[in-house]
Order: C-alpha cells, then structure tokens, then sequence
C-alpha cells in the first residue's frame, strides 16, 4: 500500500499495517526532519525493519539532499540478512508499481570470511586466518613484488578489481551477500573490496556494529562515509556493552608471551632490512618528521570519523623523535612489555586510574606518555615497512600497541584492574590486566557528532531514559509503542509463592533453599503438564542452573519433568548448545514437546526466537542480576554514579529488568502467537522492577496477576489456552490490531494512533 | 644410583636428616640426600610422589623442611650451615622456591591422569566390574585396559539412572562438575528418546499406509503434525554444515520474514494439512510413549547406550574403519544375534532369567560384559575386506588378545561353570553355552588367520 506519513508518500509492501507500524514511522519521520537522534521501543513481531526501512528509503527518495545514505546496524549475521531480505523485498516493490526501479543502491559489508571467494582461502574457518592469508595476497608490498617476480602469488579477484572494479559503480539495486560473491565471480572481482568500495557511494548500507562503533575497524571501514545520513542500530539494546567492549582490552600473560615472540620476530626483520636495504628504514623515517600531515588534512576536510584512537593530537602533532628509528621503537616496546611483565607478578588486586599507571611507567622506565600515545600507529607504521606478509600473527603486539595508546590517551572513563587470579579459582595463578572502558559514550560520541539522525531501537529498551544517560546523547524522539493485539495473546503473570505459601526468590539468602529450589521445580512440573508443545525456562546463572538441576534430581522433580517432556539443558559448552537446541526444536516440531533450561545472558536468551509452538511459555527463575562481585563492573557502577548521576541499584536493575525482558520477549514473534510469560520471584512485584518492563509487556501485567501461587498461575494458564486455541482469523484482527488502507486514513483511526504515541 | 642423565638443579650442603649430615640435592626428577662421604643416595623422593611440601616457621631454632608424601610418610631436613640461621633459612628457601616450581608440573600430569581414572572407575560400576576382572584378575594389563577405546564412550552414555546414583554420593565433593556430566547426560537421554520414538514413527507409517511413508522420508522437508521447520538456530547449525545451499538458506529467511497477516493471501487455502506421523501417540498422548522408555532403562546395559556407541563408531570418531552398515541396523543385527533373539531362539531366555537367582545373573553379565570386551578387541584385530594393509603391531595385538582370552577362559569362565556345576546343575552348561561359542568362535578365527598369516609370509 502507499501511505501518507505527515505529508510524506511512504511506499509499504504489503496490503495491511498494523497501526503500531505508522505510528512508528510517524515518530521516525519527527526525528528525520528535526535531523536530530532518536530512541523507540517496539516489540519484535511488529515489523519493526520494514517500517524503518519504508519510511527512510522514502525520505531519501523525496528529499534526496536532506538524507544521502543510510547505514543500518545489526549485531549478528542472520539479522543482517533478515535486514536485506526486507529492503529487498521493498525495492521490488517499488518496482512494481513504479515500473523502474528507484536509483538506489543497497549493499552489505561483512567480514572477509563471509565473503571471500578465492578457491583455497575461502575454505578456512577462521575469520582470523582468512584476514591473515587474503592480507599474504593482497597486501601493496606483496602485490610490487609480484611485479618483479611473478612467483609470487598474488590474488586474481582482488587484481581483477583493482584492474577494472574501481571504473564503475553498482548498479541499483539490493545487494545481499550471496549476490556480491555472484557479480563478484561473474567479473572476477574480489566481493569484500568490491563492498568495502561500494559502501562509500551507495544510498543504502548494512552491517555489524562493530563496523562503526569499533575504533579499530571504523578507522579501516568507515571514516569516509558521508556526514548527512540516518544510523540505525537495530537490536540496540546491549549497545552500551558493545561500546564498552569495544574499546576494552585484556592482557594475560600469554598474550605478553606471544607479544615478546612477535617483539622479536620483528627486531630480526628490522636487522635484516638493515642489512638489505637501510634506505627503507630510513625513508619511512624521513616519513614520520614529516609528520602525519595528510592525515591531518583530511580531518580537516571532514572526510574522517573522529576516531577516539587516534586522537587529534596524533594527527596534528609528528612521531616524538625516541620512537621515529625503527630500533628505538622496538627498544621502546620492549621496556614497555617488560613493564606490564611486572606488573602481572602480582599477589593481591591492584586497581588504578590510567594517570596512576602512567606515572608508574615513567617512575619505572622512564617511559612517556607521549611516545606512548604513538605506539599503535607508529606500530602499524612499521609493519608496513617491513612488509609483514600476515599480520595475524602479530595480533598480540598490536594488542599491547593498543593498550598503549588507549592508556595514555584517556585519562578519564578509563580503569586498569590487575587480578592475579579468577576470583572462582583463587588457587591457581592466572594474572589479568584489564583495561576497561567504564564509559560507554566515548565509543558513540563520534557517531552522534558526525551523523545527523541516529535511530537507536529495539524490541526491549526500558526504561527508555537510561539510554540517554549512558550514551550521553539528547534525543528529540523517545517512543516507546505497544503491541496492538485483537486478543491477549501475551500472559505476564509474576509468580510468588509456591503452593506450600513459601515465598519464591532468587535472592541471595534464599536461592539455595531446598523449599525455593522445590517450589520452582513444581512450577516447572505443573506449568509443562498443562501448556503444550516448548517450554523455556531461563535461570540467573549456569551456576545456579547447575546446582537447581543437581537437586532437583534429588527431589524426583527431572523425572515428574520427563514424565511430560523432553528435557533439553543450555551447557557451557556452545556445540553442545546448539545440539540441544536442534534437538529441542525437533522435539516440538513432533508433538512430543519439550523443555529447554537456559541461562539468561547465555547464547539460547539472545537471537534464538521461540516463536509459536517452539515458546508457549516462557519462565524467568529470579531475577538475572549482573554478577556484582566483578570489579570491573563495581568500578563501573562508582564511575556511572560519579558521572552520571545514576544510582548503583538503578543501573543493577534496569540491566537485570532488560535482560529479563529480551529473556520473557523471546517467547512472542508475531501477532498470530501467544504464549506464557512468568516472572518466578516475589521482587518481580515491587514496583520499581515491574515500571522497568518494557511497556507491551507491562500493559498485560494487571495487578490480578501479581503475587500469584503456584496454583494460580496455572488455573489461569488453563483458562488463558483455552481461549487462545480457539480458532483466530484475519477478521478478528481487522480494525483493531491490523489495518487496510482505508481504515488507517479514517479520522478515527488517525486519533487513535496518535494518541498511542507516548512520549516519555 | 644417580644416573648421569639426570641434572642436579641445586645442592646444598649441611643438611641434616635422621640425625646424619648430608647433601641435598633437587634434581630435575627428584629429590635426593646423601649422606656425607657416601656415594650412596639415603633418601629419593620422586616429584611424582611428593604431596606438599612444609617449612618450619620463621623464628623457631632448627630451620626445616618436610616433604609429604602422597602415602602420608614424610621426610624432615634440618638445615645446618655454620654461617647461622639466616644461611640456614637462605639455603632452605632456595630448595623451597625450586620445589615450590618443580612440584605443580608432576602433580598435574600424574594426578590428572590417575584422578581421571579413579574416577572414571567409581562413577561406572560397569568400567569397575570390567577392571576388576580383566586386570586384577591378571588376564590383561592395565595399560591394555585404558586402551581399549570403549572406555572412552562409557564416560559419555552409560545409562543414566545407574551414574546418577553414584552422583548423589559424590555430590559433596565436587558438586558442580558432577551436575555437568548429569545435565550432559539428560541432554543425551532426551535425544536418545526422540531419535528413538522418531525411528518408531517412519517404522509404523511405513507399514500402515505408503502414501504416508513418502511424505516422511522425503527427509529435508519433513511436515510434520502440520508444522514446517524453520527455526533460526536450524539455520545457523545448517549454514555452519554446508554453506553450499543458498536456496535453502534464502527460503528460511523468507519464511522468518513472512508476516502472515499482512499479506492479502489468504492464509486459508494454502494451510497445511495435517499429517500425524503417529496417530495413535495424537490420540493418547505422550504417556504410553513414556512408559516404554522407562522400562528399557531398568535394563541394563541400556539400549541407548549401545546406539550411541555404535553412532559414534559409524561416524568414524573413534576409528578410521570404511563405513559398513548402519548403525541401526547393526545394532538390530546384535538384538536377533543376542540370547532371546530371533535368532537365537533355542534358549529360551525368558524363561531361563526367572530360574537363575540374581547373583547368579549379576555374575555372568559380568562375564558376558569381561569377555565381550576381550572378544571385542580380538576381532578388531583380525582385517577387514578391502582394508588396507594392517600396521606391523596387529598380530602381535591379536595373539596378546587371543592369549588373554584363553587365560579369562581360565581364570574367570572356568571357575565360573565349576560353581554353576554345583549349584545350579540342570541349567549350569546352557548358562555358559554361548559364551563358549563365542570364544570357540574367536579362537577358530584366529587359528585360520594364523595359517593364512604363515602362508603369506
């Protein structure tokens, strides 16, 4: 249908919307014009990309020097490809109704592993060797020696690219992976470099997260991608976590082994070059007094994102002259990994700010923090000069570069832990340094300053008001919409007591008690007699879902289990996951029904979706908090507090209630589902965790299903599936939860929609 | 008794021990003391051997160090240089430090590997009873014993119900790595079930109506009480195995993004039809299904056991054998070929098991279970058609396996039927009888294989 979203022709490909979809795209287009960043919240199932996509290809249609380009971020594979099946999907539509296509250009980026072509180098497994073995063929150096010895192998894709790819543009159109590697092989062009290419011209862009947030690889990927465009963060809802780990590095002493290996790999290669052709040591010398100037200039130009590794003094200012000669440098490293050597041989905890560590290298070894500062790109410097054929196995050094760098560059949002143990195993001597990002604006500060409109959304992001605080961004929209539905087909209850009165809780005190472990084992039991099909259960942690299981075994509670489903358990190890998983799926999939026992914050709690029959119920035993003890997490927590005025216990629970919801919110995928969801622990009640759900969940839970007994829970599961195995048709949805053309234009209707809108 | 291969790491003078003075030597295997002016060593402690070790503390008159053994004796040095308690305590801390490095290298290697096997051996009563036999009993080293790579499965699928028990004692221990290999096994159970009950299903379609049958075993895209499958994880698992099929790939993700009540298309008339794979478990429910696996698992050694190890040796992970038939068909082939199976009939198993008391029953399984191990290992031995070439080792192998069997025939079987001659006579040769079969069976094979072996050479 073709539809009218304040004044804008939105072109949608299918017959019917739902109006949570139109008011989604109405507040959408309220960002765009205000060219400003944007928050919303909608449940999965709802159509949530197609209504992203309709209304900002549009947008880009109609108003083609108001938005350019629009790079939309997913965080896993399938996502991605879901996202391109979608636009795809959309242009089509286009076409049919317009006769042409629209002179637009969708494309992918993924990694060279899922891309790559080349007959032997495809075939690895790893996306680290198949970076490392492309980079052995493709590399500048590689490529100049191949013009004097043909000997050496070069690739032919990546040659046939650069021969000819880089003439002509993409021809419009949506370009999924698989559709890159096949015009890739027709022209015998190199997909990766044919999309890394692509993606600075093209309207339409999806890819990983990391590809923007992730300094290292923005640098690479994205620096030159244009200023007046839409960012769309999909599945947003860990975004801060990714920010974080983003910028995070961890040493062990392994990887101080490894980098004293690499250390010296490359001082034999520099003694080589010394021997072989010192002018090439000394041009790249000459290089850096000249200073990085072109770097400079095409920050000034805008060309580059802001790039929180390289900071500006990197560029404005050159190498400082003790790292300039390649032996200095190396020299350099040395004393600095010596250091951290040091400090990893440690008995007790150590944790302090960057600025503490700084001046500890410079008591120590005399160590700067401004050469410091260079390490990375200097490094990289060197690398090239030296010609390293893969650089895969200097992954180690690179990593101490970083950490280098990162140290000295931020003072603040920055802390260095040094545990000489894990904390579950304080006997055996594992030492670890962490260098963890407590901030996670840092990451996105670039993004936001330099894109006009970010659109950060997902199915689960209450409570919506954290997200600007932690990112540190000021949004003009901040929507939360709810699931309009023609029947309840969501039953939130909160479950507090089992059938003996003893209160249900997971909270410390209690978790271990026999009765508690009891009472969850009967809800289990009772809740699996009567739905049908899958059950999913998630638990705080694999240790407690361990020892639940352990003694549930004892209690007889496994087998009454068994007695009506199949019993699948998460385990630690992700093949065996998946196994089970497959399994589980099978098991429903035949009507013999099963129940799966998973983890919250495990692999099963994010991107796997238990849609209709593989999800009628799904149980939260306690509440997922983070584990407290960690201390990255307390220095983080103290720095939240400091900074952003955001209470420890608020942060706690907003990330437990958004882990208990993208948990419970797995079960619903659609309007033509329905399922179970039960929050098993008394704290669930209280109303500062049950405000914090997201609000198509909170709507359902009506105070008559709070503070329910085992009991009555599962009279109203009864009642609840009975009415939901009733027959469902598209007329019971019409008008009400779905919409034709027509009806969505009524006065009626239009009211109605805007008053759903909440703004928060 | 220094063997010139071994390093001294450090020695140290003025030691005492047992009121004599000596030498102390740490070598890179063990700890060694002198007396002085002998060349013999007194006191020789491998690292292997050592537990801890213990140092006198700071302040007290004599400086020591105590080594503990693994079996509780210990030795005790006195260090004595003249140069005073801070030479003393010096000399000491230089032994401690080394020690405190050399010690963790042997203990893992040793106590990993001996704590794996113990209890390997007390959480698989089987693995124990087996052990006992074949190795205590002399038919079999004990290294032979760990080789045989049917341990290996027994540490994934015995059954379930007998290990779980054993858990229970050792919960205390070591709680949580006993409820991974319980949570391992109910994963593997539940799957036992369901491949189980699936092969049962194909079975019953198969017979009652053709038609049927085709839908079923058109495999990849089996529809089943009315519901595709597509599933995310599916997905991924398929796209992990063969990236090879985008079409596939592409319609799953088609399907993921199909909103059905968005569409005009009426959903109506293209629903599927629903096709029972199993009418009667529709009509009844699950429970008779239930039932049924229950009462196999009191059986043991449980079925699905065997299937696993029989799955795993089909796909290869234990030995490069070329693929025979299938395990499901081998394993049906051993049920007819087993005592009470079609072909088999003559001895009347079911009613022999209610005239032999349980003892008597628990005492030839374990026979059965003894001797099927050594059988096994000596028909592994023997080539397959069409195999390559077997390794030098193979005969040797065989004849140290034909030679075990004739000593458990010895040791175990015989004894075993002497009793049965006294105590149950009118039953006591048809007890042993299909053993001795067996075993006459084995040895005639290899008598043949040995002449064929001479011929060749």
């Amino acid at each position: 249908m073709k539809l009218t979203v304040d004044g804008l022709l939105v072109y949608f490909p299918y017959d019917y919307i739902y109006p949570e979809q139109y008011a989604y795209m109405l507040e959408l287009k309220r960002a765009l014009d205000a060219k400003g960043h944007g928050l919303l919240e909608m449940p999965s199932g709802t159509g949530k990309t197609i209504s992203l996509l309709s209304l900002i290809v549009a947008y880009m249609i109609q108003n083609p020097h108001h938005i350019r380009k629009l790079i939309y971020c997913s965080r896993t594979l399938p996502e991605i490809e879901k996202v391109l099946e979608e636009l795809k999907n959309l242009i089509n539509y286009y076409e049919k109704s317009q006769g042409e296509k629209p002179s637009l250009t969708g494309v992918v980026l993924s990694s060279r592993k899922n891309l790559c072509i080349h007959p032997e180098v495809s075939r690895e497994r790893e996306g680290k060797l198949v970076d490392g073995r492309c980079h052995s063929l493709t590399a500048s150096y590689i490529r100049d020696r191949h013009e004097r010895d043909t000997s050496v192998p070069v690739c032919q894709f990546y040659e046939g690219f650069n021969r000819e790819g880089k003439e002509s543009m993409l021809p419009f159109g949506v370009y999924t992976m698989d559709d890159l590697k096949q015009y890739g092989a027709d022209r015998n062009w190199c997909p990766y470099f044919l999309s890394r290419f692509a993606i600075i011209h093209a309207e339409i862009v999806v890819y990983s997260y990391h590809y923007l947030l992730d300094p290292k690889i923005a640098e690479v990927v994205s620096k030159e991608l244009n200023k007046e465009a839409v960012v769309v963060f999909d599945e947003a809802h860990n975004i801060d976590n990714v920010c974080i780990d983003s910028l995070s590095v961890k040493l062990t002493r392994r990887t101080i082994d490894k980098s004293t290996q690499a250390l010296q790999s490359l001082e034999k290669a520099v003694t080589l070059l010394k021997q072989e052709d010192a002018e090439r040591l000394t041009l790249e010398y000459e290089q850096m007094v000249e200073g990085l100037r072109e770097a400079a200039v095409a920050r000034d130009t805008d060309m580059i994102l802001a790039n929180p590794v390289l900071p500006d003094e990197v560029l404005n200012e050159v190498v400082p002259g003790n790292i300039r000669n390649a032996e200095h440098f190396l020299g350099f490293l040395k004393r600095f990994i010596e250091y951290l050597k040091t400090r990893l041989r440690i008995q007790h905890v150590v944790q302090e700010s960057p600025a503490g560590f700084l001046k500890d290298v410079a008591a120590r070894v005399c160590i700067e923090r401004k050469p410091l500062r260079f390490c990375s790109s200097r490094l990289q410097s060197l690398m090239r000069t030296l010609e390293i054929p893969d650089p895969s196995n200097f992954g180690a050094l690179t990593l101490v570069a970083n950490l280098a760098t990162l140290v000295s560059t931020y003072t603040k949002g920055f802390v260095i832990i040094v545990e000489p143990f894990d904390d579950r195993t304080p006997t055996v001597s594992n030492p670890i340094l962490h260098f963890s990002c407590m901030d996670s604006s840092i990451a996105m500060r670039p993004v936001f300053s330099r894109f006009q409109s970010v659109i950060i959304t997902s199915g689960t992001l209450s409570p919506l008001d954290m997200y600007p605080k932690i990112l540190d961004f000021n949004p003009v929209i901040m929507s939360s919409f709810t699931m309009t539905l023609a029947r309840p087909c969501i039953l939130p209850m909160i479950v507090s007591k089992g059938s003996d009165q003893v209160t249900i809780s997971s909270k410390y005190e209690t978790r271990e008690d026999v009765a508690v472990i009891r009472n969850y084992g009967q809800l289990l039991v009772e809740i699996s007699a009567c739905v049908p099909d899958g059950v999913v259960c998630f638990f705080t942690s694999y240790l407690y879902l361990e020892s639940v299981v352990g003694a549930w075994y004892d209690q007889g509670v496994v087998a009454s289990l068994q007695r009506h489903k199949l019993l699948f358990i998460e385990t630690q190890d992700s093949a065996e996951t998946s196994f089970a998983l497959i399994n589980y799926i099978k098991a429903c999939e035949s009507g013999r029904g099963a129940v799966l026992l998973s983890v919250a914050r495990g692999k099963v709690s994010e991107g796997v979706d238990f849609d209709h029959h593989l999800g009628r119920a799904v149980l939260m035993f306690g509440i997922p908090y983070v584990f407290t003890q960690s201390r990255i997490l307390k220095a983080r927590l103290d720095y939240l507090r400091d900074q952003f005025q955001i209470r420890e216990n608020d942060f706690l629970t907003f990330d437990a209630m958004r882990h208990a919801a993208q948990c419970v919110g797995r079960v619903l995928r659609g309007k033509t589902d329905y399922g179970i969801m039960i929050f098993a622990d008394k704290r669930f009640s209280r109303a500062d965790k049950r405000t914090k759900l997201p609000r198509w969940i909170q709507e359902h839970l009506r105070d008559s299903l709070c503070n329910l007994s085992t009991e009555e829970a599962v009279q109203i599961s009864k009642r609840w599936l009975r009415q939901m195995a009733q027959p469902f048709t598209r007329e019971d949805q019409l008008g009400v939860s779905l919409l034709t053309l027509a009806q969505l234009q009524s006065q009626e209707q239009q009211d109605k929609i805007e008053k759903q809108v909440i703004q928060k | 008794m220094t063997t010139s291969s071994e390093d001294v790491l450090l020695s140290v003078g003025h030691v005492r021990y047992k009121k004599g003075d000596g030498t102390l030597y740490v070598m890179n295997q063990r700890l060694a003391w002198m007396l002085e002016n002998r060349d013999t060593v007194a006191v020789s402690h491998k690292y292997a051997d050592i537990k801890t070790q213990k140092i006198s503390p700071a302040g007290k008159p004599k400086v020591q160090l105590q080594v503990v053994l693994h079996d509780g004796t210990c030795s005790t040095f006195q260090f004595v240089n003249s140069g005073g308690p801070e030479a003393q305590a010096k000399d000491r801390d230089q032994v401690k430090m080394l020690l405190q490095n050399l010690l963790p290298k042997f203990k893992r290697q040793i106590d990993g590997e001996l704590e794996m096997k113990s209890k390997l051996l007390s959480l698989h009563p089987t693995l124990k009873h087996l052990y006992e036999d074949l190795v205590i009993s002399k038919v079999i080293n004990s290294e032979e014993y760990w080789n045989t790579p049917t341990l290996k499965h027994y540490t994934e699928s015995t059954s379930m119900k007998q290990e779980a028990d054993d858990d229970a004692g050792e919960k205390e221990k070591d709680g949580t790595s006993i409820h991974r290999s319980m949570i391992k096994r109910f994963n593997q159970h539940s799957i036992m079930v369901l491949k189980a009950s699936h092969q049962k299903a194909t079975n019953s379609t198969n017979s009652s109506s053709n038609s049927n049958s085709k839908t079923s075993n058109n495999n990849n895209k089996v529809v089943e009480n009315g519901v595709k499958e597509t599933n995310g994880v599916e997905k991924r698992a398929a796209q992990e195995k063969d990236p090879s099929e985008p079409v596939d790939k592409k319609k799953r993700i088609l399907e993921k993004l199909h909103y059905e009540d968005l569409d005009s298309v009426n959903i109506g008339e293209d629903a599927q039809e629903l096709k029972l794979s199993k009418v009667e478990r529709y009509l009844l429910g699950p429970s008779s299904q239930v039932s049924q696996a229950c009462t196999s698992t009191n059986n043991p050694p449980p079925l699905s056991a065997l299937a696993s190890i029989c799955q795993a040796w089909s796909s290869g992970q234990q030995c490069q054998r070329p693929f025979r038939v299938s395990a499901s068909a081998a394993v049906g082939a051993l049920g007819e070929l087993s005592p009470g199976g079609a072909l088999m009939r003559q001895h009347h198993a079911s009613c022999m098991a209610q005239l032999i008391p349980t003892d008597v029953k628990n005492e030839l399984h374990r026979i059965y279970l003894s001797g099927g191990e050594l059988l096994r290992e000596l028909w592994r031995c023997f080539p397959q058609p069409g195999a390559a070439a077997e390794s030098e080792d193979t005969p040797a192998r065989a004849e140290k396996f034909y030679e075990a069997l004739l000593r458990f025939r010895n040791v175990k079987l015989r004894p075993f039927e002497d009793k049965m001659l006294r105590e149950l006579t009118p039953l006591a040769s048809s007890l042993t009888k299909h053993m001795n079969q067996m075993i006459d069976a084995a040895c005639a094979k290899y008598a043949m294989w040995q002449q064929r072996q001479a011929k060749l050479r």
